[in-house]
């Protein structure tokens, strides 16, 4: 048997998938970045390696893609993310015309055709607001863990605005809030609402081919808060992978090895 | 013939040795927007400074942001336009690039381009007591005979104005000659952009956005005429021998002057820009064999900036085809309001039309609104996205 890897060099998080001949994932590995981009990737690529039953001479081929892709100095070749998660979005759920990713820096909202290529993608304004950084700074803020976020904000009980999604004013409006009493659920949910505003916006910039299913990718999309808020701004059901924060790595495998494929063929 | 090269280096010289000259000769200066009827002006030996383009030297010599840091010095906000900064940053930046422009006697302003310039150049007047002259053109649209009065009367004042203010008479020959040189150079400048409709393209972008300071320092002159034949004859000298397996780009709006290459460094022969519409809004409709008034009052009435959402849309779509490109990007300048106004309906007509296109957001002039990975990640996802 022989295996693809797929790495994902995002902007908060390395994420590797390792995929087998049928684009069964057989191994995954997450990290926190490190500066050192290349050297994070190998140290999530041994631990995969030692975590797993594969064998290293197993694997015929690495694709890489995200913020770091060009970092990865041990990959066969790079792809963007867009194409990335295109491709892992519709291998995941077919009937996905719209996939959206809310990464560290970056968010995007990518329209699909029924075949899974790619027709159009809107990605987010130059500041943060919208992004998986957004969540970052304002948690901290809050004094929470990201990973708070979801359960918290379901406790909410009045909705607050937060009038501006910069990243830094919201900041300075959350100091304000806490400073006023105001209970850090409804502050939680009420960034949940400001991150959903700016999606939408994008979601609405974006030429879609069809209402087809839409697909939430990257790990913000395991904060069920937020999946719920966005939901609501788009009056649409958002469809959650079961490893959103894989969507990129795994179709980064899946793309390398349908080029091999192709290759082969010719 | 001399070379495009020398010409184009001649042109730039004497605009730049102009308002020093100028002063020696004690000929008047003004500081004129760049779709001023400048035919009017030279005809009535005015010489005519433009500080937008001014601004764009600046930030092509790299020093946009030092000069837009420097006109925090006289409290402009950073939201303004960043030509206009570079300007105002001029004032209170010890060496800017050539000296600085020359304190011109008359400010001649329009609104057929741009909503902010007389704004500029009146609070120009305001702070440094200088005359200023503005001409309203109405926005425009294909009943021109309703507006033609209206504009040839502003004319009229604009020639007593200046009479005023330089003791000059207009010169009816040099005007005339000025609008027939104009016309030809205009029809050259649109040759040069057609000879990229070939496969593969003879023309970078790059080499045909730095060709365009001829048609504003030169246009009424032989010398743009000159620098225009020039360079056709160079470029169908060429045969490119390059791959024609390449994704034809359309850039829809302006280019980056702060980058060496005039747009980010992600294009490359299979991969490449065959049109910038923006530089084909120097292309003005100058009628066929017309030297009054009336040719300009057509030309400078119906610029690019001036025209309605559904004919500049129009506009774009039909260059698209005729250059036969694969996908479009659209330049959001944050500096500039009326283009941004253009890019989501924009997108919509191409997507109908199955155009892919994508947005990426930067500024014209300021480099500190690149942010150079941001903007090569949406590129190139564009390029895979074409490619797939």
């Amino acid at each position: 048997m022989k295996y693809v890897l797929g790495i994902d060099a995002g902007s908060s998080y390395i994420k590797l998938v390792l995929i087998d001949e049928q684009q069964k994932t057989v191994a995954r590995n997450i990290i926190k970045r490190g500066a050192d981009i290349d050297a994070s990737c190998r140290e999530s690529y041994n631990t995969l390696l030692n975590t797993s039953p594969i064998d290293k001479n197993d694997i015929n081929g690495i694709m890489a893609t995200g913020y770091g892709r060009k970092q990865v100095t041990f990959c066969n070749e790079v792809i963007t993310e867009i194409t990335a998660l295109s491709v892992g979005g519709f291998t995941v759920a077919p009937d996905v015309r719209t996939i959206i990713d809310i990464g560290g820096q970056d968010s995007k909202v990518i329209a699909v055709d029924t075949s899974g290529k790619v027709v159009d993608f809107v990605m987010n304004h130059k500041c943060s607001a919208g992004t998986g950084k957004f969540l970052e700074v304002t948690s901290a803020s809050l004094g929470v863990t990201i990973e708070d976020l979801g359960r918290l904000s379901q406790a909410a009980d009045t909705r607050l605005r937060l009038s501006s999604t910069c990243t830094v004013f919201a900041e300075s409006e959350i100091v304000s809030y806490i400073a006023r009493g105001v209970k850090k659920e409804n502050i939680i949910k009420a960034l949940h609402a400001a991150i959903s505003g700016q999606i939408v916006g994008l979601f609405h910039q974006v030429n879609s081919v069809d209402d087809g299913k839409i697909l939430l990718a990257g790990g913000v999309a395991l904060n069920e808060g937020l999946v719920h808020e966005l939901s609501g701004w788009l009056n649409r059901e958002v469809l959650v992978p079961e490893y959103p924060q894989y969507t990129g790595a795994y179709g980064a495998a899946i793309y390398l090895q349908r080029k091999r494929k192709d290759r082969k063929t010719d | 013939m001399a070379s495009s090269k020398s010409i184009l280096a001649k042109i730039f010289a004497e605009y730049y040795l102009s308002g020093a000259q100028a002063r020696q000769e004690g000929r008047p200066i003004a500081y004129v927007t760049a779709f001023t009827p400048v035919e009017i002006l030279r005809a009535m030996d005015v010489v005519c400074l433009f500080p937008e383009s001014y601004a764009v030297v600046c930030s092509a010599s790299n020093k946009s942001q030092e000069m837009i840091q420097a006109s925090t010095m006289a409290s402009f906000s950073q939201d303004l336009c960043s030509y206009s900064l570079i300007s105002f940053g001029a004032d209170h930046y010890p060496r800017p690039p050539y000296g600085g422009l020359p304190r011109p006697d008359m400010l001649i302003a329009t609104n057929n381009q741009c909503g902010t310039t007389f704004l500029w150049f009146k609070l120009l007047s305001q702070k440094q007591n200088i005359p200023l002259f503005i001409i309203d053109y109405p926005a425009a649209n294909p009943n021109q005979s309703a507006t033609r009065p209206y504009i040839e009367e502003q004319y009229k004042e604009l020639i007593k104005f200046v009479q005023k203010h330089t003791d000059r008479n207009i010169n009816t020959q040099e005007l005339n000659e000025q609008i027939i040189c104009s016309r030809k150079a205009c029809d050259l400048w649109l040759r040069l952009h057609e000879l990229n409709k070939e496969v593969p393209p003879p023309l970078t972008a790059t080499e045909i956005v730095d060709s365009l300071f001829p048609m504003l320092a030169a246009k009424g002159t032989p010398s743009a005429c000159d620098f225009y034949e020039a360079l056709i004859e160079e470029k169908q000298a060429i045969r490119n021998e390059n791959s024609t397996d390449s994704l034809r780009l359309l850039w829809h709006g302006y280019p980056m002057w702060f980058l060496r290459k005039r747009f980010p460094d992600c294009f490359d022969d299979a991969f490449q820009v065959v049109l910038n519409d923006y530089t084909l809004w120097w292309n003005l409709d100058y009628p066929d064999e017309q030297g009054d008034m009336d040719a300009l009052i057509s030309a400078y009435s119906k610029t690019y900036l001036n025209r309605t959402l559904n004919h500049k849309i129009d506009w774009v779509d039909a260059l698209a085809r005729d250059y036969s490109v694969d996908g479009v990007i659209c330049h959001a300048n944050r500096s500039c309001r009326r283009a941004l106004a253009d890019i989501v309906p924009l997108r919509d007509r191409l997507h109908k039309k199955e155009i892919p296109s994508v947005i990426i957001e930067s500024d014209m002039a300021h480099a500190g609104c690149y942010s150079g990975e941001q903007v090569k990640l949406r590129i190139e996802s564009f390029r895979e996205s074409l490619s797939i």
